[in-house]
Formats: structure tokens, sequence, C-alpha cells
């Protein structure tokens, strides 16, 4: 896999004939995770690659806001406490 | 079929509306926009006008998998919905359509959508917004759909999650209401809408009801958009109404529901507007044609969460339902069809 810090830009940063070349893209948070071989995917966005423990500690910590912000009185469908896990 | 709006003739009621002969006038009072008694007008109480008895149900092919608060798009017989409001259900992100007469499995989704909004059609989809179950905040992105794969559009104006809205183009989407949080801000008034590339901010505020009914009330277009029931914040679920005017850039108030009711589903023929199930578990369908409420047939089982957004313009008429939170809804395809 291979990580970087950022977020989804809008239109452009993930096309069809990206998805169909195996871009298979996942957003935890502030990080970015795609398969191996995306390497040009990850230029033409200007995302850099990063080691999956600094991915890991930028997930733990955008997390932590969201827990700490989190509203237990909120019953909202579907709307479970945010909780820490482990990037792929 | 809808009487045309150029010349009106009494043969030409008496084949939308029947009737014997030889014709009388008497018998189409309460018919289109006819009054119940008094003088009745050929051209200006039936230009445009159609009959309708309702819709009737039934059960189609079950989805692939069970789950809640998808987001639909597309039309009976050539539909679809998105699987994205919770990672830990099966087939998180997963893509089904129906062609009539089965379900396949497409490309997944790339974000969380949790109850968010959407629409347009089964070649040209589009979501928005929602709670990302993943990161634990609204989301603010846009993804397509073209029939087989999604990828992401425009980022919205502002994220938000339980927000009302939809849209049967992709290039035509609207969403207000709802909350956004880390600090959460409820009812959110902004006006959003998507012309396919980007969202703008409509400069006008909505009354902020969130997790509500939508759907085009006009045509396709976003001139006459009608945002029914839904919840805020001080005093929750209620039956307020309202009317989007994109071009003249207003939101009017309409006639109230009939029943407070919230994450249900919508679907809208271009004119009339459905509201079908929702919280608390009701079976209770309702359309909305200016400016009047009709009680409809229920749907087979109680249902909420079933089928987010306003899915595509039935041109056909009738209405659906897609899967749901409860067990007994959990994977059951119900449609409809007008008469």
């Amino acid at each position: 896999m291979l990580y970087a810090e950022g977020t989804i830009t809008g239109k452009g940063f993930l096309t069809h004939e990206d998805r169909e070349n195996g871009v298979e893209l996942q957003v935890w948070g502030n990080v970015i995770v795609v398969p191996d071989g995306c390497e040009a995917w990850l230029t033409r966005n200007t995302l850099t690659a990063i080691p999956k423990a600094t991915a890991q500690a930028l997930y733990d910590t955008h997390m932590d806001t969201a827990i700490a912000a989190f509203d237990p009185d909120d019953n909202s469908e579907g709307r479970a406490q945010p909780a820490r896990g482990t990037l792929p | 079929m809808a009487i045309g709006t150029g010349q009106v003739s009494l043969g030409d009621i008496q084949t939308e509306y029947g009737g014997s002969n030889p014709i009388g006038l008497s018998e189409y009072y309460d018919k289109g926009n006819a009054p119940s008694s008094g003088e009745i007008q050929l051209w200006a109480d039936f230009q445009g006008t159609a009959s309708y008895s309702g819709i009737t149900w039934s059960t189609d092919d079950d989805v692939p998998t069970a789950h809640s608060f998808g987001i639909k798009f597309g039309i009976i017989g050539a539909q679809g919905i998105v699987n994205c409001n919770d990672k830990n259900a099966t087939g998180w992100k997963a893509t089904y359509e129906h062609n009539g007469s089965s379900w396949s499995t497409t490309g997944s989704c790339a974000g969380t959508h949790g109850v968010g909004c959407g629409g347009g059609t089964q070649g040209a989809g589009v979501i928005a917004s929602g709670w990302d179950d993943v990161g634990g905040d609204e989301s603010n992105v846009t993804e397509e759909y073209n029939g087989s794969t999604w990828s992401t559009g425009g980022n919205m104006v502002s994220g938000s999650a339980y927000s009302t809205g939809g849209g049967t183009l992709q290039t035509a989407q609207l969403i207000t209401g709802g909350s956004s949080y880390t600090p959460t801000v409820r009812d959110l008034s902004m006006t959003q809408t998507y012309n396919g590339t980007s969202w703008s901010d409509e400069s006008v505020a909505s009354d902020g009801r969130g997790s509500g009914y939508s759907g085009e009330s006009g045509g396709n277009g976003l001139d006459a958009f009608l945002s029914a029931s839904g919840a805020n914040e001080s005093g929750g679920a209620n039956t307020n109404v309202q009317l989007f005017n994109q071009t003249a850039g207003s939101w009017t108030s309409k006639a109230a529901a009939s029943s407070a009711k919230t994450y249900g589903s919508s679907s809208t023929d271009g004119t009339r507007v459905y509201r079908i199930g929702g919280s608390s578990a009701v079976d209770t369908v309702e359309s909305w044609v200016e400016n009047a409420w009709t009680s409809e047939n229920a749907i087979p089982t109680v249902a909420r969460g079933n089928g987010m957004g306003t899915g595509g313009t039935e041109a056909s008429g009738g209405a659906s339902s897609i899967a749901g939170l409860l067990p007994s809804m959990g994977s059951k395809y119900y449609i409809s069809a007008a008469s």
C-alpha cells in the first residue's frame, strides 16, 4: 500500500479512468491510502508518499480529535462514536 | 398521459378522465384543477393535467446484501443504489444496479456518505454529503457514477451530514439542512446546488430541516424542488414543507405534511413527489403535487433508511423503496406503478 497525507480535493482527483486502472482509493480521515503501483496517481495529485507509521500517527491524531468532539447524546441514525482503527 | 398545454377540447378531457356520452362538464368536478362546483373552464382547469388514482406497490428482487441508508439513483427498471453508510456492513461501498430483472454489482464508491444525498440516472448518478463513518466527521465529498465506476466530483462549498436534498440529474443537485461537526452546528440553512462540476452557495437560507424528503416537482431542474418534513434541532421531526426556486432564488413555505417523519425514501415523477416510510418505522406513503398532499397505499412493510436521495425522474410514474434499517426491510426492494 501507498500512504499520503491529504484529502479529496474535488473533480479530477479520482477519475473513472483511474478506477479502471486500479486506483482503489481509501480515505481515513486525512490519510489517503492507495494500492502499490499508484505512484503516478499520487504525483498527479501533488501527494507525497509517507511511511505507514507516519500515516498511522496522522490518522490517530485525526481520530483523537473526532473522538473528543463526539457528542454522545447525538442520536442521529447510524452515527457511531468514532474509534481508532489500524490502517491497511 | 397528460392533456396538452395547447387548446383543450371536451374530447381531450374525456380521454384523460373518462366519462359517458353525451359529455357533461359536471362529470369533471374535482378533476384536474376544476373546482368541486360552479364554473369549469376547459383550458384553465385542464391544460397540462392528468388523471391520477394513486400508486400500487409490488415486491421486486431482493438487493444482494441487506443494508440501510443507501443512496438511490436511477429509476424503476434502471435503478441503482450505493451502500456507503456503515463501515461494518457487508458490502460496504458496493453499488448495485437493477435492470428490471435482476441486481448486479458494479464499482464501489470511494468515500463514506452515511445518510447522504444524491440521485441522477443509472448512467449518471451522484452522491454527496453524509456522515463519514471512517473519519468521524461530515463529508464534503461528491462522487459521480458513469454506469460502472465512481469518480470524484467537485467538493461541496461546505460539508454536511443528515441533510435534505438530492436531485434527478447529476447536473442539478441540491443539499440543505442537517449538521456539521467539530464543532457541532445544527440546522444548516445554506442552500447548495451542484451543476455537475461545482457546488454553489445559492445565498438563500432554508429552514435547515435535515433528513427530510425531497424531489423536483416541476420537471427536471431546481426551479420547483420540494423539501418536506425532516427534523430541526429544536422540536425534532416536524411537518414543515418548503419549495425552492433556483431562478427566483427563494424558498416558499407550502402546505404542511400530514405527519412528522425523517429518514425515509423519496421519489418523484417530475411533478408528484413521494415520501415513503421513515422514522419511526412506518409504512405510510404520501405524495405532494402543488399544493396538496395525498395519502397513498402503504409499502408492504414498515421501513426507514430505505433509500436516501431522490433517485431519477420516474417518467412513467410510480416510486421505489430500497432496503432499509430494520431486519424485516433489510434487503427488500419495493416498486410501485401509478394509475
